[in-house]
């Protein structure tokens, strides 16, 4: 590493409980690592800037499924949060899945579209420079929504200078781009991106340009940085189709019903940090806030609530977020082998006005539903020490402690009448999560690990009552794994993990109330398996199984996958002025269990990206779909009744989301140092 | 779709969806067009026609429950409410029924793999149930009555006992109204308040009593024919 790389190496041991040793400068003044400790559980990925490009992207939402086992749907088009599985979870819009920007949580509480939306297209994927995925929930450092998995985007702007990009494709898209980083630190940036497309069938235009600005300054030791990002997004959404008009060709696989929906989106995000660090310990602060603004309307059912009106609904919200979080490390020498202690202190406040109203099909409003400020607070502290006992042996036990709390005022009641007299209603509860990680025959190419964790979901404030202790969701996950390295080039991981909830709390959003279903069980097993069997190719493939039932009847959970395979191919490498970084990548999903003992089908995509420089010049290839598959996104069971010619049928019905069809993208553009 | 050997492998081994199966539905009319009433009345009808439309047929409660969790429906606190996921059965239409006829042949609802436990049907019009005839009393009074109900709502929790197997057929399911326990709520001596000498809605309680009649659950039974 040189002295260009200390910054990373320090952001690095900073952000993150500390996983790479340094030693005392050298005599150039120079920090290098000499030792690289493997990460403490056996689930967990890292991706650098390199393997970031080289993954088919369109946003920063699609980066999460480098993350073995996830499978994301974008139902909802572009523009709205994606829906997400992992290891048996239908974790909705992120409502298992805790998510951060260098610390800072991106998961929305008590969204009124669901519970830790998580809407990552404020974050161009330029500004990614790196990301650690983690399944489970082992990490003591990870909050609210860390149920199933955690991930952590890393800001910054790998490739200095300025760069200004433009580009279209098959998908009636366009894009135009300028990213300029002067000087060395990837967090001093300026990048301008702006999107517009119709998509690749009827009704599924977007518009949207992000703003980011950054500033990193180095003081000996100390680093200091200030960013904004800042997003506006409009977008169609093309909703739901019942696969039996498909069947009957009465509506096209790219069509959609004239009841669909929309939406816009607007956020502010800034972010302000300061971290030091010395050989034997180290401290960071960070302190944080986002301006949020969101409108989404959707009809999946069509008139089957209200013949009239049909069943519309615009859900909005207006509000904000703050917080801030306190970083701690320090390396205490025990003789020959040292003991690690992290701890740490996060904050947060949540400010929301949000609203629901029934729409009739040109978008008039013609009945309020939700209408409730809400106020929500969480305080979470943890701490983790890391030691070996045995030079075999290395272990990692850790504990958080949270605090979660909410207030709702309700301004009109379940009818849609003002309330008269509008009273604050709070409820709160504290966690203890403890957490532990072991991992044995560290140094060896062939290490074991086992790790347990319980995460924890915050609920949903408009579901509270006063005094009443918050029903908060919890879940123990055990895993167990192997990680071989025999080299610098293969590594091969298996893993096995166990989930139970001992009660799966689930909002009902229409009557606004918590349902507890009871006990569930979700079990499962990952293999991946990362080999360069030359220096210009990357490769990686994973398989995943997961089966969750409730415990009590034996039923499958719905939605969940059962089988996950994925694997990409990466090629890179440099010849002369010409250098490329690409990637193909298919994934596989088995068919999973739905609602009324239906399944959905197999799905199986194939996407490409490359990125070439020459010289001056970027030339971006993305290819969606490259086999040009039917395949369904995302599939759901219930009544829904659009035809309103045709009686009303109130059986289950198959409704399906398309998949994005074949398409090609490129984007030119040229460098100026 | 275009596959992978791998992947038709994989998607063979997949589970098998719940199957569906088309399932003969008939209606009648249950018993004799004269019976006895309470008061030891003799009641002797001339005409029974009722209109029903959409019949339905639902899972046992306990089956629904994860269809209450679907994202995208609504879910009630308790069952029998949620028509979410819960229905099985259905057929779609609307029939004249004579209950002093023959059988009448529905068609075929289209049926989903699995139990089930009630089932209900809708009664809508202006002369939705048309019940004529003439009661005698026990001095030998004889009332005559006409029952003409404008009605907008369904009859719900008619129960059965069923399964629905692809491999095991029913031979048809029959819906039977009972229009003697329809009228069984009737009170023979209720006055003829507008002296017409004919007891309609409009006299008494009859506007209560002979709609409640007509849309209780026991005045009508579904039968799984092998």
């Amino acid at each position: 590493m040189t002295c260009h790389t200390l910054p990373i190496a320090l952001l690095a041991v900073l952000t993150l409980p500390p996983r790479t040793a340094l030693s005392a400068p050298d005599a150039d003044g120079e920090i290098v690592v000499e030792e690289e400790r493997p990460p403490p559980v056996a689930s967990a990925v890292s991706l650098d800037r390199e393997e970031i490009e080289a993954f088919p992207a369109r946003s920063a939402d699609d980066l999460l499924q480098a993350m073995p086992g996830l499978h994301e749907s974008a139902h909802g088009g572009h523009g709205k949060a994606y829906q997400y599985f992992i290891r048996g979870f239908d974790a909705v819009h992120g409502a298992d899945l805790a998510v951060t920007l260098d610390g800072i949580p991106l998961n929305e509480v008590s969204n009124i579209h669901g519970d830790g939306y998580l809407d990552l297209h404020f974050l161009p994927t330029l500004l990614v420079q790196g990301l650690d995925l983690t399944r489970g929930a082992s990490r003591p450092d990870v909050g609210d929504f860390g149920i199933a998995a955690a991930a952590d985007f890393h800001l910054g702007l790998a490739e200095r200078g300025l760069l200004v990009e433009g580009g279209g494709g098959t998908d009636r898209s366009g894009l135009a781009r300028l990213a300029w980083g002067p000087g060395a630190e990837p967090g001093t940036f300026l990048v301008a991106e702006a999107e517009a497309g119709e998509g690749g069938g009827e009704h599924r235009a977007w518009r949207e340009a992000r703003l980011g600005g950054g500033v990193e300054r180095w003081f000996g030791r100390s680093r200091a940085r200030a960013f904004a990002l800042g997003h506006l997004g409009r977008f169609e959404s093309p909703g739901v189709l019942r696969a039996d008009d498909l069947e009957a060709g009465e509506v096209d696989f790219y069509g959609a019903y004239p009841e669909s929906g929309g939406g816009a989106s607007a956020r502010l995000l800034l972010g302000a940090d300061l971290a030091r660090s010395r050989a034997d310990r180290g401290a960071s602060a960070l302190t944080w806030g986002w301006l949020r603004g969101l409108d989404l309307t959707r009809n999946f059912t069509g008139y089957a609530q209200d013949a009239e009106h049909g069943d519309g609904l615009l859900q909005a919200q207006r509000g904000g977020a703050l917080g801030a979080r306190a970083r701690a490390w320090r390396r205490w020498p025990l003789g020959a082998r040292d003991l690690l202690t992290t701890g740490g202190l996060d904050g947060r406040l949540d400010l929301l006005h949000q609203w629901e109203q029934a729409i009739a099909v040109d978008g008039t409003p013609w009945e309020d539903r939700i209408d409730a400020t809400v106020r929500q607070g969480d305080l979470g502290a943890w701490a983790l020490a890391g030691f070996d006992p045995w030079p075999w042996l290395r272990l990692e036990p850790g504990l958080r402690v949270e605090w979660l709390g909410a207030g709702l005022l309700r301004h009109i009641d379940d009818e849609g009448a003002p309330v008269a007299e509008p009273a604050w209603a709070f409820s709160w509860a504290p966690l203890l999560c403890p957490r532990a990680s072991a991992v044995l025959l560290p140094e060896r190419p062939l290490s074991l690990f086992a790790d347990y964790g319980r995460g924890f979901r915050s609920p949903e404030a408009r579901g509270i009552e006063d005094g009443d202790r918050a029903p908060v969701s919890t879940a123990d996950t055990e895993e167990a794994g192997l990680r071989w390295r025999p080299s610098g080039r293969v590594e091969l991981t298996l893993v096995g993990f166990h989930t139970f909830v001992s009660n799966e709390i689930i909002f009902d959003h229409a009557a606004a109330r918590f349902l507890a279903s009871g006990a569930t069980r979700r079990v499962g097993g990952e293999a991946t398996a990362a080999l360069s069997p030359w220096p210009w190719l990357r490769t990686e493939w994973e398989l995943t199984w997961a089966d969750g039932r409730y415990v009590a009847s034996g039923e499958a959970l719905p939605y969940a996958p059962r089988w996950l395979a994925s694997g990409g191919l990466g090629p890179h490498g440099e010849r002369g002025d010409l250098a490329w970084n690409s990637g193909l990548r298919g994934w596989f999903l088995g068919p999973r269990p739905l609602p009324e003992g239906f399944y959905s089908r197999a799905a199986f995509v194939l996407d490409a990206t490359a990125h070439l420089t020459w010289r001056h010049w970027v030339l971006d290839v993305e290819v969606d779909n490259l086999l040009g598959t039917h395949w369904r996104d995302g599939e759901f069971v219930y009544p829904s009744w659009f035809d309103r010619g045709q009686r009303e049928s109130e059986l289950p019905a198959l409704h399906i989301t398309a998949g994005d069809p074949f398409a090609v993208r490129i984007a030119i553009g040229r460098r100026f140092s | 779709m275009r596959t992978l050997p791998f992947v038709c492998l994989l998607a063979a081994c997949a589970p098998e969806a719940r199957r569906s199966a088309q399932v003969p539905m008939l209606a009648t009319g249950a018993g004799a067009a004269s019976f006895p009433a309470a008061g030891e009345v003799e009641v002797i009808l001339a005409q029974a026609l009722v209109t029903i439309a959409d019949l339905r047929l639902e899972s046992p409660p306990e089956v629904s429950l994860l269809s209450r969790l679907a994202p995208l429906r609504s879910a009630h606190a308790h069952p029998g409410h949620d028509f979410s996921g819960n229905v099985a059965c259905e057929l779609l239409g609307v029939w004249d029924l004579d209950l002093l006829g023959e059988p009448l042949d529905l068609g075929e609802a289209t049926c989903l793999e699995g139990a089930l436990a009630t089932g209900r049907v809708l009664l809508s019009g202006d002369a939705v149930v048309v019940l004529e005839g003439e009661a005698v009393l026990p001095d030998d009074t004889v009332r005559a009555f006409a029952f003409e109900l404008p009605l907008d709502e369904e009859v719900v929790g008619i129960p059965i006992d069923a399964t629905i197997d692809p491999d095991d057929l029913l031979a048809s399911i029959t819906l039977t109204a009972q229009p003697a326990t329809m009228l069984s709520w009737v009170d023979w001596n209720t006055e003829d308040a507008d002296s017409d000498d004919l007891l309609t809605l409009s006299d008494g309680l009859l506007a209560n009593t002979v709609p409640f009649g007509a849309l209780s659950s026991s005045s009508w039974t579904l039968t799984p024919n092998p």
